[in-house]
């Protein structure tokens, strides 16, 4: 039983930290109509910040400072190169963030070496922690939590500041921006920047569980699409719901049948995709051809 | 289209003119720069093919062989060489993969010209390797895939094995643990050729010696998420965990295993180890029983070895040798003194058979070093070793309590019963 | 003037036929243009997808792996011939191809092209985990071809049965191509309603498309397990997937039909060549195909063939017009209706 439930924990864990990708995705794919696959580097940039400043900063700082750094990292990209392919064929988007996340998977390589990194997590969050009914990870728990609430900070911003009805305006059609009357191009770069802050916390939190490899993010990229398919794009209760389901789903394969839990997840994305292709929640949006 | 372009640009040179005219002396310029790379001169030196993984699940590992390869050759080289031509290794990255692993191997042997390749931490690149060198009439040795079949049924008259088979080390710890800590055990396997091989031999050896299984379960290489696999343990209560995984693999396993409790609760053991996973892990997480195929502290006489390796990697990772290095180095070296022996450096057949019957004394390893010749397996000292408590540890390298120590041949298959049948030269 | 000459296959033909004797002067080895024309076969029937239909499938490493393990049960368990394991080969990689064409081809745009990778991802993990079957990791081994005396093991025997295949495909594909079943699909890409309003189901043109590109990828799969001597289920992975989806781009492949040959001869000239003097080619390959999305949409190929400011051809089309090679935008004939 202890079993069941630390498993249980394991995929809400899982589920939520998909949860940060897929809703930074979902957002970008809603306000910019641009598929961005290249949050599948800036993942992998904020576990590998995180490599090289706790040992000068310790994990505190680090969790705060490398996120920021990699949302300035996206918006450079947004600027540089994504701002070329807004409008055209959503193809386009698809194929320059490939070219990108293969060049600059390459660049991790270069500068952070090919082998990868085991990371612990800060001796405060060592350990193991009595949850009264049974024993489960300290640094788990804390990620959960951590996670869960900036979700939750994320939800507000959404739904109770003007800014953030903009953004969610936007989302649902992004010319909704301009008859607001606010800079479509600068909350572009704002919902880019933060959708890249989020992707890079996502690895921080990422790189002490499951250890920092240059390919990483490519490894959290696929789940995060099914995340948004599943739960509807530009929907954020849908993104939740389908991170939730996703993360469950996965970490209960593993329990029955581990040699084939990667399938569940693409088994569960060719059913939607034939079945109810706009996701449990979601709307007609950019990935429609 | 075409009108847009001649109101816009008629009277001055096309942009885009231009920027076809730079691509094009682009590519010129760094072909002719790069030519003299591409073409790796070979006629002064004698270039030894080094396929080893620099990248994926047993990047550490590799870095470790080729320092010890290094070792070997420069050895060599200072004392003028091999057959009075200077050694230089050609290194590819096999990522722990197969398929790269042959790639690159093809690519030293049709593209480099090589004729000896060295290296292999990851059975399943060995084999593949392997094959190219059967196809290719190239000599290959393995320095640490442990994979039975490599010498078995997968043998090939090119291919040598420097490390203990899955065979010996099993054998090894499945004689010692079944005595001295329990007889219930819970299998933990690495679902790559490696893991699956000792897996088999792990059950063999119980059965054989009244041992029980309780229960195994397969882990996809490259896992990097072991909670719900560790809690299974729990829920068993084996007397023994037995770790049939490695790599970085291993090391996230034994940090979630230390984060749940598990490695606390139940004894350890494993078919084998690498000193670096416990020194990636530390002392407080890395437990557990195993064979290694060397120790730095494992006798007196390896001390001159740990100079070297300290006198030429000062700034290494790690600061003292490894079995992967060590087994790098005498690879290295018993295939130098096989192209020594055989007088030639591209006749490959005449060293082959230098190298079956091949002998020498290795101080590094407290003794003799010798090739078995109708299996290439090679045959010297190996340890059985425990993960030392912070408390009684040397220095902060000495990770390990050597329990016993005893020669491949003493548990490896006997000539009869072995499954290789080597092909004519 | 009319431009009599030999139709550019003839000349494609002609570089890789007498390409062995020039290939180690630039550092390069018989057995990598026997890949660069496996390759080219792979991103030639990508291409009668992408080119056609507009549909990207980053899940064609499917039908190529499918290929490539067909061949080895073929020599594993049925027969040592080589033409009997090409065919099955390539047939397997056609029905594989269909079957999921079923399934997902009435879908377009990215929901497609996610279909095709969690197909793709299905047969990889296949490929991976059905141990016994197919070797898991570790690939599943086999021996040599021999064809009466000739050893397939040899490079220059091996890269001239190679070559026999690419001109067949260069033949084959272009002919669809020009043929009617193949402007019909060209209409449908560039117009699907007004198709389908001129009575064509679409779906059955897209299937067709689809079927014969998996098709010719069974059969670079095939021929790819007979020069590696072991089929591996990597390529079934949908990242590995895309290396064709780039290369075809690349080279030109949206706008021209020998683009992908093109494409395919960089890639794998990079990744065997330049990774002798660095490992990061792919740094290299990735800003290169950046470039050229943002700069280059009609990939190497179309830049190359570009038209100069005065709307004629490019110099130095005019130039190889001269020795006969028919290049470029011809002058129509009176009553002929040209397909761009």
């Amino acid at each position: 039983m202890e079993y069941f439930i630390g498993q249980v924990f394991n995929g809400l864990l899982l589920g939520l930290l998909y949860a940060l990708v897929a809703l930074g995705l979902t957002l970008i794919l809603g306000v910019m109509e641009v598929i961005n696959f290249v949050h599948a580097v800036l993942f992998a940039l904020g576990a590998y910040f995180c490599v090289t400043l706790i040992p000068y900063l310790g994990f505190w700082p680090t969790l705060i400072i490398a996120p920021l750094s990699v949302g300035l990292v996206g918006v450079l990209f947004e600027t540089l190169t994504f701002r070329r392919v807004y409008g055209k064929d959503p193809n386009y988007s698809l194929l320059l963030a490939f070219g990108l996340v293969l060049a600059f998977t390459e660049v991790i390589r270069m500068i952070w070496g090919p082998a990868g990194y085991t990371m612990n997590p800060p001796p405060s969050l060592a350990g193991s922690i009595n949850l009264g009914f049974m024993q489960y990870s300290k640094y788990r728990v804390f990620a959960g939590l951590f996670t869960a609430g900036l979700i939750g900070l994320m939800w507000a911003f959404l739904e109770k500041t003007p800014y953030g009805m903009v953004i969610k305006a936007g989302v649902s059609d992004s010319e909704m921006i301009g008859a607001l009357g606010k800079n479509l191009s600068r909350v572009r770069t704002l919902v880019y920047g933060i959708g890249a802050t989020f992707a890079g916390i996502a690895g921080v939190l990422l790189a002490s569980l499951h250890g920092v490899k240059p390919d990483m993010g490519i490894i959290v990229i696929m789940p995060a699409f099914v995340v948004i398919v599943v739960g509807g794009v530009g929907s954020f209760w849908g993104t939740i719901i389908g991170s939730i389901l996703v993360g469950l789903g996965v970490t209960l394969v593993m329990m029955i049948a581990p040699r084939f839990s990667d399938i569940a997840m693409f088994v569960l994305l060719a059913i939607i995709i034939l079945k109810r292709p706009r996701g449990l929640m979601g709307e007609k949006s950019g990935l429609e051809a | 289209m075409a009108t847009e372009k001649k109101n816009a640009f008629s009277a001055k040179i096309s942009r885009r003119q231009v920027l076809k005219g730079a691509l094009a002396s682009a590519a010129t310029v760094s072909t002719i720069a790069m030519w003299p790379k591409i073409l790796r001169a070979a006629e002064e030196t004698l270039q030894i093919g080094v396929v080893s993984p620099a990248s994926g699940n047993f990047g550490d590992q590799g870095a470790s062989e080729r320092r010890g390869m290094e070792m070997a050759v420069r050895e060599f080289n200072a004392k003028g060489g091999v057959l009075g031509k200077k050694v230089e290794m050609l290194v590819e990255d096999d990522q722990t993969n197969p398929m790269v692993a042959a790639r690159k191997a093809r690519a030293l042997v049709q593209r480099d010209k090589v004729k000896f390749m060295i290296g292999g931490i990851s059975s399943a690149t060995c084999v593949a390797v392997g094959q190219v060198a059967d196809l290719e009439k190239v000599i290959y040795v393995i320095t640490n895939g442990n994979a039975e079949d490599l010498t078995g049924a997968l043998c090939n008259r090119y291919m040598f094995r420097v490390p203990f088979d899955s065979i010996s080390c099993c054998a090894f710890m499945a004689e010692y643990v079944l005595k001295e800590i329990g007889k219930k055990w819970y299998m933990f396997t690495h679902d790559y050729k490696g893991g699956q091989d000792s897996a088999r031999m792990v059950k063999k050896l119980l059965a054989k010696n009244g041992g029980t299984l309780l229960g195994e379960t397969m882990i996809p290489m490259g896992t990097s998420d072991f909670s719900a696999y560790l809690l299974k343990v729990r829920e068993v209560k084996p007397e023994v965990f037995i770790t049939n995984v490695y790599g970085t693999d291993f090391i996230n396993l034994m940090k979630q295993a230390y984060e749940f409790g598990i490695s606390k609760e139940f004894p350890m053991a494993s078919p084998l180890k690498d000193y670096s996973d416990a020194w990636a892990l530390g002392p407080n997480i890395s437990k557990g029983i195993a064979p290694m195929e060397w120790y730095h502290y494992g006798h007196p006489g390896a001390k001159a070895f740990v100079e070297a390796y300290q006198k030429n990697f000062p700034a290494a990772a790690v600061p003292i040798p490894e079995n992967t290095c060590y087994c790098g180095y005498v690879g290295m070296k018993a295939l130098f003194l096989a192209i020594i022996k055989a007088g030639t450096a591209t006749d490959t057949k005449k060293v082959v058979s230098a190298f079956e019957t091949l002998k020498f004394l290795e101080p590094a390893n407290d003794g003799e070093v010798y090739v078995q010749e109708w299996d290439h397996q090679f045959i010297q000292n190996y340890y059985l070793v425990q993960a030392k408590e912070e408390k009684n540890m040397k220095d902060r390298t000495d990770l390990f309590e050597v329990l016993k120590i005893a020669k491949v041949s003493d548990y490896t298959l006997k000539r009869e019963e072995s499954a290789c049948k080597l092909q004519k030269l | 003037m009319k431009a009599v000459g030999r139709s550019p296959i003839f000349f494609v033909g002609l570089i890789f036929f007498i390409l062995p004797l020039f290939l180690p002067l630039i550092g390069g080895y018989t057995d990598l243009g026997t890949e660069i024309m496996i390759m080219a076969i792979y991103a030639l029937a990508f291409n009668m997808l992408l080119g056609f239909t507009g549909l990207m499938s980053f899940g064609h490493g499917a039908y190529f792996g499918t290929g490539a393990y067909f061949l080895a049960f073929t020599q594993l368990y049925l027969t040592q011939n080589v033409w009997i394991g090409i065919l099955f080969g390539m047939l397997a990689g056609g029905l594989a191809t269909f079957l999921v064409g079923l399934v997902i081809i009435r879908k377009s745009g990215i929901y497609f092209s996610l279909l095709t990778v969690a197909f793709t991802q299905v047969f990889f993990t296949i490929g991976m985990r059905w141990t016994e079957v197919t070797g898991g990791e570790n690939g599943l081994r086999i021996g040599s071809y021999a064809i009466g005396s000739l050893d397939l093991k040899e490079p220059l025997t091996l890269y001239y049965f190679v070559f026999a295949f690419f001109l067949f495909t260069m033949v084959v594909l272009n002919k669809i191509t020009k043929s009617p079943v193949g402007r019909i699909m060209k209409a449908n890409k560039y117009n699907r309603d007004r198709t389908m309003a001129l009575g064509y189901n679409i779906y059955r043109y897209r299937l067709f498309a689809l079927t014969l590109s998996g098709l010719f990828s069974g059969l670079a799969g095939a021929l790819s397990t007979i020069r590696i001597h072991a089929a591996f289920a990597e390529p079934m992975n949908w990242f590995a997937s895309g290396d064709v989806v780039m290369m075809t781009i690349l080279g030109g492949g949206l706008t021209n039909f020998f683009g992908p040959i093109l494409g395919a001869a960089i890639f794998t000239t990079l990744q065997d060549l330049i990774s002798t003097v660095t490992i990061h080619w792919m740094f290299i390959f990735g800003l290169l195909f950046v470039s050229v999305i943002l700069f280059m949409p009609g990939g190497i190929m179309g830049f190359l063939m570009e038209e100069d400011q005065k709307g004629g051809q490019a110099m130095w089309i005019r130039i190889l017009r001269l020795v006969g090679l028919k290049l470029g935008r011809q002058k129509p004939k009176k009553g002929e209706i040209i397909s761009s």
